[in-house]
């Protein structure tokens, strides 16, 4: 893709330097996108609790069991929140094919030359060897790949719950379609993967939430408020200087 | 075509004639019987003469065959079939079929054993049922298991191939079991890996409840075909269903209440294992509801949780047996999921908190952005204008 | 000189071959080698010590649940953990079951077919058998009727002319010298048994959930739940199942096994000078009635007899006992001629036999799978002779009188028992001691449940957190075949190292580094073969040892001599 003069020395000095900058507000998180977003943190702060519950109970119903639908109800709630994230989780991947620009596949798998540099640089500038961050208006390369890796062991999870929700079922859509994973691994191996990468995925939202306030403290870009209203406001040479900010618009 | 009715006297006793002695002790009426054949014979258009063929060909008048080899097993197989109830061992071995080579109950031994072998493969070829049980063992041209100096494979392939079907019995057999455990050197395998494209049943558990061996042999007799199967080629009435789905402490498991320790109280009120590492989520297996011993108790009944012994390399894949989950490859028998899940993330945690420390010293007298002027709204599919000099 | 070989001997645990060097009709030489391998002892490395168990329990599928109770009681031993007693009652009843049921199928279903020649019940009366059952038991089924019903089934089954596992058997045989009416007696005690072992063996399903391979067993204890007032635990209904099944056990041995073995052996007492074997018996001892599992509060006594010398009895150690694998196909890495303790135990494959087929397993020094366990260099003899006789040389309290009685019965004097038949009326013996104890020690779990005594784990010592960094225990059991024993080494809360010698190895294993024979070797020298063609009397003297091998036993001739005629019968 065409970037022009992105390595210009004429802009190094971006518009964060000196006084007072004009700020352009550019609506960066479509609809679609901040809705998945949020979906997916409601999902999966339900899915790990009730997980984790399901995995190791630390409460015990109480009184006969006739009275008692703890577990049940725990699994209940588990099962119904896992169909809305996969939902989610796969309306997500349709919508990096078919979603507006910062949506779009480019921006978590770094194919071109730029976004290549851009992953070098912003390893750069989270190993101190670099003092700002390579600006961007959508995701930045490094953070487009941890989310890639996120859709995989979403992927993952979605296929090793639904392989275990299929053991129920003697026939039928979901052996035939889950049962596969069982065979493969043995059931006991799916339920630790299923359980190590919400693990995995708990980490991931550390440093997901770490990164976001590190960089709006960096950009004072409203990074952390884009997510909720879509708008990030950003310098002009910001903008320039982002090798997505040229992406060719999405064919109608 | 003639009518049954008016055959001659002559006619039925030459067909009476026909008839073994072995109906008679089945106590069917042979005139009833007679004159379905003949019926028959009119239905399929065929020549009145061809009656007396139909007869035979209805009238078994051998008990169908059946030889069990035993390769690198323990005889838990043979033994639990002697535990069967309904048909007991000794009504299928004398009554419904022709037990014509076992080795752990036959009566002869060594050639004699051999010719028993040799000749069920020769006068019942296609027709016999070949029972195997335990592993074949595939590595170092097969020496770990040699039977009158043959290999296990070598007589597999020659019993099996030559049998109407065959029924791997025990996991060894089905899955290639212990043998074939993280650890074996003999190179184990299950019948169905070991000769491929065989008329295979999986026949599975360690060992396979006896209960369902015999209903197997009644199903075969009875409906003249082998019983429908999983994809493990196991039959969907031993294996079609969960134990977990089944069992009697299901309620307490839906109800939350679990055994925490051994002799609880929840273990003296019959709660569920799952928390002491029953594999009943994991396994299909009718023993809930057939149970042992003539329907005398089973594992998790007892207090015990299940290991899921009927499933492919559940020696690996279902141990450590006392924990709910299996340890976290190559971090040690003692790593749970747990122990992995919270550490990864305090390492994460810790790095990131690192991290953060390094950022502000970084930032310390940095740059003093002011705040960010809204000014104008660039559309997310906008091309933006190239900044202006300034 | 003829060369024979049997393979595979049937009516045993797995597959045996016997190669016997005959002379003159009498066996001059034999070796014995398993040709069955599978690494179950290499499959538990790593593994967690609490599992070890299980995978143990499948070292046999007859002599089920010895192996299991051998496992937890080794790492018990290594983790010094003491069970409650509850555990220990329930452990013993389920080993006294399975000692009774065992010894049982054994005499009928294993060993009969050598003394009694099946098609000669056809020409019994059944008035006669009739009179000989009520002669020697007050056992119910003695009708005339009874025994008709019995032989006309066998006729039908007979004239089918489907022979099934009695085909090709050695109907006829000179060797057999039972009466037609003794043949119809052990027919039909042959059916009545496969019924008996079937219903008695209920108690393991109670008790351990299933049989084979009962699932019941922790370290540290039991997982049979106990609870008077629970549907789902051992409750009044499950104590009253296993009374009556004790009694209905307690029945059948004293009024048809017991008899049949004494009827049977009166007609074979030139059995009593064949297979004398060793003359070295060693038992472990087992069944204490203290929870530590001391010693001297065994039922069956730990002992060493050495030279059927019943003078003197010998205390057992285990520190004694070295493995070795002169004829073994493994290697050890202090070299093969070196004795190992199964602490030390290596088990390192190194098959050096024929590749298959082969007629002969040829004349290497290696020839087996088995390991040539010895004591104090002693090879020794175990199982039920070996724990009669050291329970009679000790005077154990209600044996002398039983063994004497029996002795007296058949008109023979104690040398009679170093024998095949010793063998059989040993087994017969302490079937009877055990069918008598069994309820006290139900009645003592009984009694233990109504003061509110339902504990049956310890849980102190459950968690690998709690275990010391590396230890070492053994475990031993008086399995029915004899002197079981595991071995068990953990570091870092996994196996390090685990080594089993079974019953079946220290009878049927080859020669050690001194070339001093094995327990099944050595008994049949001296054994008359008529036939080379129906070698039954081999037979009978192997199958007398209750052989369980989970594996072949291969007998050839090391220093490969040439033979004028070799038949592999």
């Amino acid at each position: 893709m065409e970037i022009p003069n992105s390595s210009s020395s004429a802009n190094k000095a971006n518009g964060a330097v000196g006084g007072v900058v004009d700020r352009q507000v550019v609506y960066v998180w479509d609809l679609a996108i901040r809705l998945t977003h949020w979906i997916n943190v409601f999902a999966i702060l339900i899915l790990s609790l009730t997980g984790y519950f399901i995995y190791s109970p630390f409460m015990e119903g109480r009184g006969e069991a006739t009275n008692q639908y703890l577990m049940g109800t725990i699994r209940f709630v588990h099962f119904a929140t896992a169909f809305v994230f996969a939902v989610n989780v796969l309306f997500r991947i349709y919508w990096s094919f078919a979603g507006t620009k910062y949506a779009r596949w480019h921006q978590f798998v770094p194919t071109s030359r730029s976004r290549l540099r851009g992953l070098g640089r912003m390893l750069r500038y989270y190993s101190f060897l670099r003092r700002e961050p390579p600006p961007q208006v959508g995701h930045n390369p490094l953070a487009g790949l941890a989310y890639t890796a996120i859709h995989i062991l979403f992927v993952i999870q979605i296929f090793t719950g639904f392989a275990l929700y299929s053991l129920a079922y003697r026939t039928g859509f979901w052996p035939s379609t889950f049962g596969w994973v069982n065979l493969l691994m043995g059931t006991p191996l799916v339920r630790l993967v299923h359980d190590i990468v919400m693990w995995l995925i708990i980490a991931f939202t550390i440093h997901h939430v770490y990164s976001g306030i590190l960089l709006e403290i960096e950009e004072r870009s409203g990074l952390l408020g884009s997510i909720v209203t879509g708008y990030k406001s950003l310098t002009p040479n910001h903008i320039y200087e982002s090798d997505t900010a040229n992406l060719p618009k999405k064919k109608p | 075509m003639a009518n049954p009715e008016i055959l001659s006297d002559g006619v039925w006793a030459a067909l009476e004639r026909s008839m073994t002695s072995r109906t008679t002790s089945r106590n069917v009426s042979r005139r009833k019987f007679l004159r379905f054949c003949s019926a028959m014979t009119a239905a399929l258009a065929l020549p009145l003469s061809y009656t007396t063929q139909v007869v035979e060909a209805l009238e078994q008048t051998r008990r169908p065959a059946l030889v069990w080899l035993e390769f690198q097993d323990c005889a838990g197989n043979s033994e639990a079939a002697l535990r069967a109830s309904h048909p007991g061992f000794a009504e299928i071995v004398l009554d419904l079929l022709s037990w014509n080579y076992h080795e752990t109950v036959m009566a002869p031994s060594g050639k004699a054993a051999e010719k028993s072998l040799a000749d069920t493969l020769k006068d019942e070829k296609g027709k016999y049922i070949a029972i195997v049980e335990g592993s074949i063992p595939m590595a170092n041209n097969g020496i770990y298991c040699t039977i009158g100096g043959r290999t296990a494979l070598d007589l597999a392939k020659e019993v099996c191939s030559n049998a109407y079907a065959t029924i791997a019995i025990g996991t060894c057999a089905t899955f290639g079991g212990l043998p074939a455990a993280e650890g074996g050197i003999t190179g184990a395998v299950g019948v169905g890996d070991a000769i491929p494209g065989l008329r295979l049943l999986n026949l599975s558990g360690c060992p396979a409840n006896g209960a369902n061996l015999a209903a197997t042999i009644v199903h075969w007799l009875t409906f003249k075909e082998l019983p429908a199967t999983d994809s493990l080629k196991r039959p969907l009435f031993a294996h079609g269903d969960r134990i977990h789905d089944l069992c009697p402490r299901r309620p307490h498991y839906d109800a939350g209440q679990f055994v925490r320790a051994w002799g609880d109280e929840g273990h003296r009120l019959g709660w569920c294992l799952y928390q002491m590492g029953c594999k009943g989520p994991n396994a299909n297996y009718n023993c809930p509801q057939v149970q042992f011993n003539d329907a005398t108790g089973w594992p998790i009944g007892v207090g015990h949780g299940c290991v899921g012994c009927a499933s492919p390399k559940f020696w690996d894949t279902m141990t450590p047996f006392y924990r709910a989950l299996p340890s976290v490859p190559g971090f040690g028998a003692e790593s749970t999921a747990d122990a992995f899940g919270t550490g990864a993330v305090a390492v994460v945690a810790g790095l990131t908190a690192a991290h953060a420390v390094g950022s502000i010293i970084r930032n310390q007298g940095a740059k003093s952005n002011g705040q960010p002027k809204a000014k104008k709204t660039i559309e997310p599919n906008q091309t933006p204008a190239r900044p202006t000099e300034e | 000189m003829t060369r024979i070989a049997i393979d595979p001997i049937t009516r045993i645990e797995g597959h045996l071959r016997i190669e016997v060097e005959v002379q003159g009709g009498v066996v001059t030489d034999a070796w014995s080698s398993g040709t069955m391998f599978r690494g179950i002892e290499l499959i538990l490395r790593n593994r967690d010590p609490r599992d070890a168990w299980l995978f143990a329990q499948r070292i046999c599928g007859v002599c089920t649940t010895v192996h299991a109770l051998a496992s937890v009681r080794a790492v018990e031993n290594a983790l010094k953990i003491t069970i409650p007693e509850n555990a220990r009652l329930i452990r013993d009843l389920m080993a006294g079951t399975q000692l009774v049921q065992d010894h049982v199928i054994h005499f009928y279903h294993l060993h009969a077919l050598d003394w009694v020649d099946v098609t000669l019940a056809l020409k019994a009366d059944p008035e006669k058998t009739s009179t000989l059952a009520q002669s020697i038991s007050a056992w119910p089924k003695s009708s005339r009727t009874y025994f008709k019903g019995v032989q006309d089934k066998l006729k039908t089954f007979v004239d089918s002319g489907q022979l099934g596992i009695f085909a090709n058997g050695y109907w006829g045989h000179p060797a057999y010298k039972l009466p037609p009416e003794a043949n119809l007696l052990a027919v039909a005690h042959y059916l009545e048994a496969l019924d008996f072992q079937r219903e008695f063996i209920r108690i393991h399903a109670v008790l351990g959930g299933k049989n084979p391979h009962p699932q019941s067993y922790l370290v540290g204890g039991m997982a049979t739940a106990l609870n008077p007032n629970h549907t789902a635990t051992i409750n009044a209904e499950k104590l009253g199942l296993i009374t009556k099944l004790l009694k209905q056990g307690a029945d059948f041995v004293s009024q048809v096994y017991v008899p049949d073995v004494l009827a049977i052996a009166s007609f074979y007492k030139d059995w009593a000078a064949q297979g004398t074997g060793l003359g070295n018996y060693m038992a472990y001892g087992d069944y204490a009635s203290d929870n530590q599992g001391k010693p001297e509060t065994y039922f069956f006594p730990r002992g060493l007899i050495l030279g059927r010398d019943l003078t003197k009895v010998q205390d057992v150690d285990h520190q004694q006992i070295a493995e070795y694998v002169t004829h073994s196909w493994y290697n050890y890495g202090a070299g093969d001629a070196t004795g190992l303790h199964p602490w030390n135990g290596e088990t390192k494959p190194n098959y050096t036999g024929p590749q298959p087929p082969f007629e002969l397993l040829g004349d290497g020094a290696k020839y087996s799978w088995l390991k040539a366990p010895r004591y104090q260099d002693n090879a020794v003899e175990v199982g039920p002779l070996a724990r009669v006789l050291i329970a009679y040389a000790k005077d154990k309290p209600g044996v002398k009188p039983v063994v004497d009685g029996i002795l007296k019965q058949l008109g023979v004097d104690a040398t009679a028992l170093f024998s095949t038949l010793g063998r059989v009326g040993a087994r017969a013996i302490e079937t009877q001691l055990m069918i008598n104890e069994l309820p006290k020690w139900l009645g003592q779990l009984e009694e233990n449940m109504g003061r509110g005594d339902l504990k049956i784990h310890e849980n102190s010592l459950w968690e690998p957190s709690s275990w010391p960094k590396e230890a070492q225990g053994w475990g031993s059991v008086e399995a029915p075949r004899g002197s079981l024993a595991h071995w068990v080494h953990i570091k870092d809360g996994k196996i390090e190292n685990y080594q089993a010698v079974v019953p079946s190895t220290w009878n049927a294993g080859p020669r050690d580094a001194k070339g001093q024979r094995g327990a099944y070797e050595q008994a049949l020298i001296g054994t008359p073969v008529a036939n080379p063609e129906q070698p039954v009397e081999i037979l009978r003297t192997i199958h007398s040892f209750d052989p369980c091998l989970a594996c072949a036993v291969h007998v050839v001739d090391p220093k490969g001599r040439e033979y004028a005629n070799i038949r592999v019968v």
